[in-house]
């Protein structure tokens, strides 16, 4: 669906460059994460394949044509959702959507079913300045529903939002993956990439440290190790191949009671760490 | 596309209306009114009205495009605009003809109550449409520009100052000649032609300026407007 083949960029009278040469893609009715830190490209990136940003180097390929010679057309193919709210205070939620519904032609999702499904439709006729911040993300996400598009962009889908509501929304992202919508998630949530995404890029100043499934990442840089600890606190290691017929192993969880056992795969996070010596957030 | 395009335009004033811009445009021309009714007895009141006439339009389009341009940054609604199929040109022109409907509004219901229906309609409809458009658009431009309203207000103190020039020429203090680079003095000759007799190629002149302006405005906002 999108590619990204040698994407350079620098901003106008800037002389550092943004991105070095960044190559993804990202296929149909997959969830791919990109994730980094802030200030390691993730927006421009973002920008520049929605459009936004121009003067970039290297291809970008929507469904197999260029960027550039996509004219309005592009926009009834994909949906953006911001990392910060875009609506007018002034306006209801119900307002916004028609609103922004009329400049797609054809036939949009109903804006009332959509703010239900996010938990809004006691608030429909209610100003969005009188929204919480919370309230404005959700407005935000069913926004970039309304023409129900087959290319997703995602910022930060669950910033802000209480657990409840953060987990109704991930679940609708996994229902439109199941429909075949491709999704682009920028987060730097690592509990959001991990339970959402079938790929991640790493994004580390400008450049994709690594791109893989989670899973993989996670088992590459981890411990082949399992960690126990009993009931009296003693923590032990041991490794997991030929677990099974470890005696030490079988010893001490015969010693007491076991209190937890875990296997120590790294989190995304530490392959970050790992990989660039930097924190993600 | 016409269709969607007035749909647009509603949006546009409801907007206006939802940021009382629109109570306030009719209030300062309720003012208006209410000061010509009482100064009626004076005499002719098209020399005054000519002034506050023009800078009607160059308050609404001007000022209130500047305003609501900061109020699409900071709301960060322009992006949002910016990833929908609608061309943003689209989203500009709205903006631009709603306020200039807006000001040549209000223009007529001052001009109606100071001097009644004894003007050239379609020279004062052209002066105060098309002016309002030009300020429309350079309030667009500079709103956009801007971070805030004090950094708007600077940046459009020159324009105001020289959109008060054309009124050296006017009250005989420089000759006309002089004025004739600036697109505010084609738009006061539109609004002089519908009192008092303005000569054929000032008049020609006002409108082809006025409307080379305009182009030359458009794509300059069109050029640096910045979405994200």
């Amino acid at each position: 669906m999108l590619e990204a083949r040698h994407l350079r960029f620098q901003y106008p009278g800037s002389e550092e460059t943004t991105l070095f040469g960044l190559n993804f893609d990202v296929a149909q009715g997959e969830i791919f994460g990109f994730l980094g830190p802030s200030g390691s490209g993730k927006s421009t990136t973002q920008k520049i394949l929605y459009k936004l940003l121009r003067g970039y180097k290297g291809e970008a390929r929507f469904k197999g044509k260029d960027l550039d010679k996509w004219d309005e057309s592009f926009y009834r193919h994909i949906g953006v959702s911001f990392e910060l709210p875009n609506h007018y205070g002034k306006l209801s939620a119900l307002e916004n959507l028609e609103f922004f519904a009329s400049f797609y032609p054809g036939k949009t999702r109903d804006p009332l079913e959509l703010l239900a499904s996010v938990g809004l439709e006691n608030d429909a006729g209610k100003r969005v300045s009188e929204y919480s911040k919370g309230m404005k993300m959700r407005l935000n996400f069913v926004r970039a529903l309304l023409h129900d598009p087959e290319f997703l962009f995602l910022d930060e889908p669950t910033s802000g939002l209480d657990p409840n509501y953060a987990r109704m929304i991930k679940r609708i992202i996994l229902d439109l993956k199941r429909k075949g919508t491709s999704i682009f998630l920028t987060t730097h949530n690592m509990t959001d990439a991990d339970e959402l995404c079938d790929r991640v890029a790493l994004l580390h100043r400008g450049n994709i440290i690594t791109t893989d499934r989670p899973a993989s990442l996670k088992l590459r840089h981890g411990k082949r190790e399992v960690c126990v600890e009993n009931e009296e606190g003693i923590i032990r290691r041991f490794p997991l191949d030929g677990l099974g017929e470890n005696t030490g192993f079988t010893e001490f969880l015969n010693s007491g009671q076991v209190r937890t056992i875990h296997s120590e795969e790294a989190s995304l996070e530490d392959v970050f760490i790992q990989l660039t010596g930097e924190k993600l957030v | 596309m016409k269709q969607s395009f007035l749909k647009l335009l509603r949006w546009d004033f409801l907007l206006l209306h939802r940021n009382n811009l629109v109570v306030l445009a009719l209030a300062i021309a309720t003012v208006y009114f209410g000061i010509f009714k009482l100064l009626e007895p004076l005499g002719d009141l098209r020399s005054m009205l000519l002034i506050l006439v023009f800078n009607d339009p160059v308050v609404t389009g001007l000022m209130f495009a500047g305003v609501i341009m900061l109020f699409e940054k900071n709301q960060h609604t322009l992006q949002a605009i910016g990833v929908s199929p609608r061309p943003v040109w689209h989203f500009l022109l709205s903006k631009v003809i709603s306020l200039s409907l807006l000001a040549t509004f209000s223009a007529l219901l001052m001009n109606l109550a100071a001097i009644g229906w004894r003007f050239n309609w379609f020279h004062f409809v052209a002066g105060v449409f098309f002016t309002s458009a030009l300020f429309a658009m350079a309030g667009i431009y500079y709103g956009n520009k801007s971070r805030d309203f004090t950094g708007f207000l600077v940046s459009i103190m020159g324009l105001i100052l020289i959109s008060a020039l054309p009124f050296l020429s006017y009250f005989g203090l420089i000759p006309g000649i002089y004025m004739l680079w600036l697109p505010q003095y084609a738009g006061m000759l539109l609004l002089k032609a519908a009192y008092f007799p303005v000569s054929i190629p000032e008049l020609i002149y006002a409108y082809a300026y006025l409307l080379i302006c305009l182009l030359y405005a458009w794509k300059q906002i069109l050029k640096n407007l910045k979405l994200a």
